[in-house]
């Protein structure tokens, strides 16, 4: 009881800074966004998108540290949505397809992006700002109410744009001849999913790091649709999973002075796990 | 003989009170490093009481938001450093701590009103220091840089 107690006070002597209130609010809010396309890309079997995409925001963060930009997502942004739209709009009959497409792109991101911050470091700890973007070790508590701002804007078209094209997503995702031949233009909405991937994944990666989201956007995914059958069912949960997630990771990685975004990760894999069992139990009761 | 031999030995490892520093050559260990407070002071943001995440997160919102923290009197303990700074002559003084991963450090710059001689009178390069200190801001070549005026200083030693 006693230690409870502790760490109430703990909280609440922590709440008082600025930087943990931004932190919660821009973590919570990236975590619901990607969890909310996550459903439709795991179904889609594009699940290793984010991890691809992400190398791509990592070169152009690199990009723009060496350009010295007052924000590295004004650069970030525009080029990883141009990067999602040619992996994800690739028709059948692209030369370089798929998977195949997500690995050329990313790789090379990455390795560019990296050889980029050696040749022109704008700092003087080049494997502090490499290793801060790959993890998001401490990225979301260094952030400032412009980011934030920036951060709450965003949130709010993904979360706009997913609730009006709720239908047209869900057709898309799982059957496109279909919504084709029920008159949706899927190549637009396709473009759509793209771009909206590619914003978040900017977003993501001062909560997470690069190399990590892709566990924001599979992980809630996967423990929802463990329990869940129907795709709102599915959608919902995914994002109130990714959402605990978020907000119990940062709290932790705060209390016990663990890097955040690995802490979000684990316990992302310990709900996993947790709906994974319950899963089975269903099964076997059924 | 193996008598005086376990003798001799006790001696040489009684007399050795060295520790081997990052080059592994044995010095001499000399008394931690202490400034005593000339008076009662209250402590408004005292980092040694948050864990490594929250420290790393407010240290960089103080190197950001200076303005919200000069007069303020800051507690802090992290690895001291040093440097010395061809331009000016001079050497400088951090407490400088790490993020949760230790990939990423920062660094506060402290500096001892009273004259000390560098190093004989500051404390080993390394070694966990807690400071307590007003917050300030100086212009040098112009730039501005926030450091933590000391009040108390103390040292631990490193043992190995």
């Amino acid at each position: 009881m006693l230690e409870f107690n502790n760490i109430f006070e703990k909280l609440s002597l922590y709440f008082q800074y600025p930087f943990v209130r931004y932190a919660l609010i821009v973590g919570v809010l990236i975590a619901l966004c990607a969890s909310l396309l996550g459903v439709s890309l795991v179904l889609k079997r594009f699940s290793f998108i984010g991890d691809g995409l992400s190398h791509v925001a990592f070169g152009a963060v690199a990009i723009a540290s060496v350009l010295k930009l007052s924000n590295n997502m004004y650069l970030a942004i525009p080029i990883t949505v141009l990067c999602a739209i040619a992996i994800l709009s690739s028709s059948q009959n692209a030369k370089i397809k798929g998977d195949a497409a997500i690995a050329v792109i990313s790789v090379g991101a990455l390795a560019t992006g990296y050889l980029v911050l050696n040749i022109f470091a704008a700092s003087a700890n080049i494997s502090g700002d490499v290793c801060t973007t790959l993890f998001g070790s401490t990225s979301i508590l260094t952030l400032k109410p412009s980011d934030v701002w920036l951060s709450i804007v965003l949130s709010i078209i993904v979360l706009t744009l997913f609730i009006l094209f709720y239908n047209k997503i869900f057709a898309i995702t799982f059957d496109e001849d279909f919504a084709v031949a029920s008159g949706i233009r899927v190549k637009a909405y396709n473009l759509l999913i793209a771009v909206v991937t590619a914003i978040i994944i900017v977003l993501a990666i001062n909560l997470v790091g690069s190399l990590l989201i892709s566990a924001l956007i599979v992980f809630p995914a996967l423990s929802a649709m463990r329990v869940f059958k129907s795709f709102k069912s599915a959608t919902i949960c995914s994002a109130i999973i990714s959402v605990v997630a978020a907000a119990l990771g940062i709290i932790i990685s705060i209390l016990a002075g663990t890097p955040v975004g690995s802490t979000i990760v684990v316990v992302n894999i310990v709900n996993f796990a947790l709906f994974y069992l319950v899963g089975a139990l269903k099964g076997v009761k059924a | 003989m193996k008598k005086l031999l376990s003798i001799l030995l006790s001696f040489i490892l009684l007399g050795n009170m060295a520790y081997v520093n990052a080059e592994g050559i044995n010095t001499a260990q000399k008394e931690p490093i202490l400034v005593e407070a000339k008076e009662p002071y209250f402590i408004d943001v005292d980092l040694t009481k948050l864990s490594s995440t929250m420290v790393f997160g407010e240290v960089y919102n103080m190197l950001v938001n200076t303005q919200d923290y000069i007069g303020k009197t800051i507690k802090m303990g992290g690895m001291y450093s040093s440097n010395f700074f061809d331009l000016t002559q001079k050497n400088y003084h951090y407490v400088v701590i790490s993020d949760a991963m230790a990939c990423c450090q920062q660094g506060l710059e402290f500096v001892i009103e009273e004259e000390r001689k560098y190093p004989e009178e500051y404390p080993q390069i390394g070694n966990y220091i807690e400071v307590v200190g007003v917050f300030g801001v100086y212009e040098e070549l112009g730039t501005n840089y926030p450091y933590i005026k000391v009040l108390e200083l103390k040292e631990k030693i490193l043992i190995q």
